[in-house]
Formats: C-alpha cells, sequence, structure tokens
C-alpha cells in the first residue's frame, strides 16, 4: 500500500538520504533498523509530508502519489505519524489529546465510536481521561501519543522510535500492543534501534545506513546475516 | 470534538451586563464616557490579540499597525463616504492586509515573526508618509465626522461584545482546539490533520480586521490625525501588556486586563505626563514577574486556596 522510490533528502549540503526505496504490504509490519544519525526519522518525516524530498521521488499510497501533498493532506490519506519523542500536546488532558488525533476529515463522523474503542484498547488512558497529558509516566505518554495517530483510523501507522526512553519492561509491553494491531490487520512502518524487539514483530526488515538501504531481508535472514549481529544485536 | 457540556447560566446576566453598559452614557459625565471608549478599545483589542498571539506564540508586535490602518481609512475616506460604508472598509482593508501579510511571514518563527511585525507598522507608517508627502503634499488630516461620545461609545460596545463573545464561542470549536495546538507543537499539528496555514492567516487576518475596525471607530474621536498618531508602536506594546495582566489562557482575560490598564495610563498621563513610559515600563515587569497567569491565574490561585469557596463549587459543577 505504501511505496517509496528513489528517495533523496538533504539538509543543505549533508544529504540525510539517498535513493531509497521501500515498500510495505497492506497489513504487514514493517521495520527499519538503523543506528542514530542513518536517516530513520528524516525517513519517516518525508513519507509524512513534514520534509520535502528531492525532486524525483516517487511516494505512494495505493499508487497515488503524495511525495508534493502537504501534512494534512496526507493525513487524510490514512498515513498517521507517531513522531519520534511522543510529542503529546502537554497542557491538554488526555482526551484532549485523542480528539486532536480525530482532527482529520476521515476521523470526524465517528469520533465517539473510536474514542470509546482507544480507550478500551488502552485501558490506562481510559483511567486517567482527565489528566494532563505532561504529568503521566514515559509508557503512558507513549501510548497515548499511539492512541493518538490511531484516532483518524489511519491505514498505515508510521512509528518513531517507539521504544525510547522507556525501560525494557514498558519496551516489551509496548511491542506487545504493537503486535495486537498487527494481528488486528493494521499496516505498520517501524523505525528502531531496538533490533531484537522489532525482528520479533516485524514481516519484513530494511537496514539504513548512512542514509542508504543497505539490506533488506525476512527477519529470520536479518538475524543470520553476521555484519548485522554485530552492528545491531550486540551479539 | 468531544466538548464539556457548557454550563449556560451565564449567559442572561451577560446579556443584562451589556444593556445596562448600553445604557451608561445616559447617566455619566462625558469624561467618564471617554475614559470608558478607552477601556472598550483596548478590551477589543486584547482580546482579539490573545485569540492569536496568546494562543499560538506567534507575538506580533503590529497591532500598531492595524489600528493605524482603520485610522487612516477614516481620515482619507469619511469626507466622500457614509460612515458605516468607511467602517465596513476599514475592516475590509485590515482583513486584506494581514492576509498578504500572514501567508508570507507566518512560516517565519519565534523571534523572526516578531521583529517584522514590529518593521511592519514602522514600514506602513513610513509609506504613509511618504505618500502624503509626495502625493497628497499633506502631512496632517483633519476628521470633520460629527460623532458623538455616546456613538462611539456604543459603536465601540458592539464590536468589544462581539469580539468577546466570538472569541468564547471560537475557543471552544475546533479553530480554538487547532490554535491551541499550534502553540503547542507546530508539527504534530499538522501531522494531527490540521492546516496550520490556512488556520494561522484565517484567524491572524480576523483579528487584525477587528483592530482596524477599533481604529477606525476610535479615530472619530480625533479631529487631527498624522502618521506618527495613528501609527503608534506603544499601542502594540500597551495589547499585550494587558492581554499578559488579564491572562491569555481564557477569553475574558485580556478584556479585564484592559481595565486596570487604561485606568492607571490615564492616571500616570494626567499625573506624570513625561514619566508615562517609566510608569509603564515597571507596570510590565511587575506582572511578568508576579502574575505569570495574569489575573485569571491569580484567581485559581485563589480558589483552590478557598475549598468552599461558589468559584470553585461552580468550576467543578
Amino acid at each position: 500500500m505504501l511505496e517509496v522510490e528513489n528517495l533523496s533528502v538533504a539538509y543543505g549540503k549533508h544529504e540525510a538520504l539517498r535513493n531509497v526505496a521501500l515498500r510495505v504490504e497492506f497489513g504487514r509490519t514493517v521495520v527499519i533498523l538503523g543506528a542514530n544519525g542513518a536517516g530513520k526519522t528524516t525517513l519517516l518525516n518525508s513519507i509524512a509530508g513534514i520534509i520535502r524530498a528531492r525532486p524525483g521521488a516517487r511516494i505512494t499510497v495505493d499508487g497515488e502519489g503524495i511525495q508534493d501533498e502537504p501534512a494534512h493532506r496526507i493525513v487524510e490519506r490514512g498515513v498517521a505519524l507517531v513522531p519520534e519523542g511522543r510529542r503529546l500536546f502537554g497542557e491538554m488532558t488526555v482526551i484532549e489529546n485523542l480528539c486532536m488525533g480525530a482532527y482529520a476529515q476521515r476521523a470526524r463522523r465517528d469520533e465517539a465510536a473510536r474514542l470509546d474503542e482507544m480507550l478500551t484498547v488502552f485501558p490506562r488512558l481510559g483511567e486517567r481521561r482527565q489528566q494532563t497529558a505532561r504529568t503521566m509516566s514515559g509508557g503512558e505518554q507513549q501510548m497515548l501519543a499511539i492512541a493518538r495517530a490511531l484516532m483518524s483510523r489511519p491505514r498505515l501507522l508510521l512509528l518513531d522510535e517507539p521504544s525510547l526512553g522507556l525501560s525494557p519492561r514498558l519496551a516489551k509491553e509496548l511491542f506487545a500492543t504493537l503486535r495486537r494491531l498487527a494481528s488486528e490487520g493494521q499496516s505498520i512502518l517501524l523505525v528502531e534501534q531496538a533490533a531484537h524487539l522489532s525482528l520479533r514483530l516485524a514481516d519484513w526488515v530494511y537496514v539504513l545506513e548512512n542514509g542508504r538501504i543497505a539490506k533488506s531481508g525476512a527477519p529470520s535472514a536479518i538475524r543470520d546475516d553476521d555484519s548485522l549481529r554485530r552492528s545491531y544485536l550486540g551479539l | 470534538m468531544a466538548e464539556k457540556p457548557a454550563s449556560r447560566w451565564w449567559i442572561a446576566p451577560a446579556a443584562a451586563g451589556v444593556a445596562f453598559l448600553a445604557g451608561l452614557p445616559l447617566l455619566l459625565s462625558a469624561y467618564t464616557v471617554s475614559l470608558l471608549i478607552s477601556v472598550l478599545a483596548y478590551a477589543s483589542l486584547a482580546t482579539s490579540w490573545a485569540f492569536f498571539s496568546g494562543t499560538t506564540r506567534y507575538i506580533s508586535l503590529a497591532t500598531a499597525a492595524f489600528v493605524g490602518i482603520g485610522t487612516y481609512t477614516v481620515a482619507l475616506l469619511s469626507d466622500h463616504l457614509p460612515l458605516a460604508v468607511v467602517l465596513a472598509i476599514a475592516h475590509m482593508i485590515g482583513f486584506v492586509i494581514a492576509l498578504g501579510v500572514g501567508l508570507s511571514t507566518l512560516r517565519l518563527s519565534g523571534i523572526y515573526f516578531v521583529i517584522f511585525t514590529f518593521g511592519l507598522t514602522e514600514l506602513i507608517k513610513q509609506l504613509v508618509i511618504w505618500f502624503e508627502i509626495n502625493q497628497t503634499k499633506t502631512l496632517a488630516r483633519y476628521i470633520f465626522v460629527n460623532a458623538s461620545g455616546t456613538l462611539i461609545y456604543e459603536l465601540l460596545l458592539a464590536t468589544a461584545t462581539i469580539v468577546i463573545a466570538g472569541v468564547w464561542w471560537l475557543s471552544r470549536s475546533r479553530v480554538g482546539y487547532a490554535l491551541r495546538v499550534i502553540g503547542e507543537d507546530e508539527m504534530v499539528a499538522r501531522h494531527s490533520g490540521i492546516d496550520t496555514t490556512r488556520v494561522k492567516v484565517l484567524v491572524f487576518a480576523a483579528t487584525s480586521a477587528v483592530m482596524s475596525m477599533v481604529g477606525a471607530v476610535l479615530s472619530l474621536r480625533y479631529t487631527y490625525v498624522d502618521p506618527n498618531i495613528a501609527f503608534n508602536s506603544l499601542v502594540s506594546f500597551q495589547v499585550l501588556i494587558m492581554a499578559l495582566l488579564g491572562g491569555i489562557g481564557r477569553p475574558w482575560g485580556p478584556a479585564l486586563g484592559a481595565v486596570p490598564l487604561v485606568l492607571l495610563s490615564e492616571l500616570l498621563s494626567g499625573t506624570f505626563p513625561h514619566h508615562f513610559g517609566i510608569a509603564l515600563g515597571i507596570c510590565f515587569v511587575v506582572i511578568v514577574f508576579f502574575l505569570p497567569g495574569g489575573v485569571m491565574g491569580l484567581v485559581d490561585r485563589w480558589s483552590a486556596w478557598l475549598p468552599r469557596s461558589a468559584l470553585r463549587r461552580r468550576k467543578e459543577s
């Protein structure tokens, strides 16, 4: 459903991404592994329309090009991003954060039903409806960030290092949630450094190095690759 | 948007209050009415300023520019057209200019936007001066509109009522949420599906149009106007201080902030006409240091201290 071809992004003279190509099939979970500075966030931000790619790039959702569309139109196409570092609306309550996630036209009609659904999927949020987002724990904040993105009923969910700053236990809980979403048919594009956890979740893996796709394959193949084992799995 | 069902108990008292205010000129001296005119004008300015700048945190110092545009529209057109038409034109010119300014500058962020809006006032003033000197060969204009203090007062009361009610209503709508979210994290606002450029530009234009309208009505008080009077940067700062004093988190906060500062300005300019700027500067420092949430923030803190107070019970119900 998502296809990226020939994606290059530069910040001034620094080339952050070069000729990246990848695809996410409907209902699948695709993981992009990469170290700090490999271009992971840039990649997600350019898909989400926050960063403009160089001319020649092609990003399509169900065959329709979105590379020139502004971020809010891309949300309407069914692509939602959980940004790096959660970026909640700190002064707003849990409910208000969720409602902001349903701002898009596509989400307005059955916003109330979706809200109930999210509070059931994430019961912790249901207990804390009126709590100010900034006062919640890191794990709860990450759940809220994901629920906020899901409020727009995205067909594809982009997640930028959701495990960042979480304890190992909370990270595990987080991945269990992602696994459940995936099993319910949610298409996911996940960018991570936590290789062990993400490889267990992935249907397909890309490895991003210095702005290029260095390798791609099924998780088992990536796990067996010696150089990758050293770089990402610490084995 | 999931909104709390608003309690509407205050609508009747508010309407009665407006009716009472509308009747006041019958009871008061001309001097008091002219003082109230300033209060109403600044209440509208501070409310509309805070609705855009307070929520989005795009701090605009262009208030004086839009007020001046309104003033000059009256100065140029009032001899030729009926008053109502002139006021409508002032409103429209403010809107259109703000639309252009917004489209070209709202992608500037933080300090650059502040400086730009400050420069804009000066730029427009210089353009008017240039136009007057080179094209019309006059640097001062007389305004011959037969408007009584009562008429000006009623016009400004209507403006203030519409602005405060409009801001109250809009701040609970989708637009209000969008503005708040833009203030908190503009990038995520875009990820949430908000067309941030459109929201910012339209609200900036609408609030600027109010400023031009207020400037136009206020100019009916003057008999003489020149660019330095019309485009007075101090107005931008005064409005900002009023909004901060009143508290920008609520629809009626900025309007409340206008009352003490207008009275204070009147007192200071009467008593120490030459030290007015110093006194105003001291007020600014005091407000920022001691009242970060404005007067409304203070009310909140007090009501938290008085657990059984009526204010608090009302808030919770």
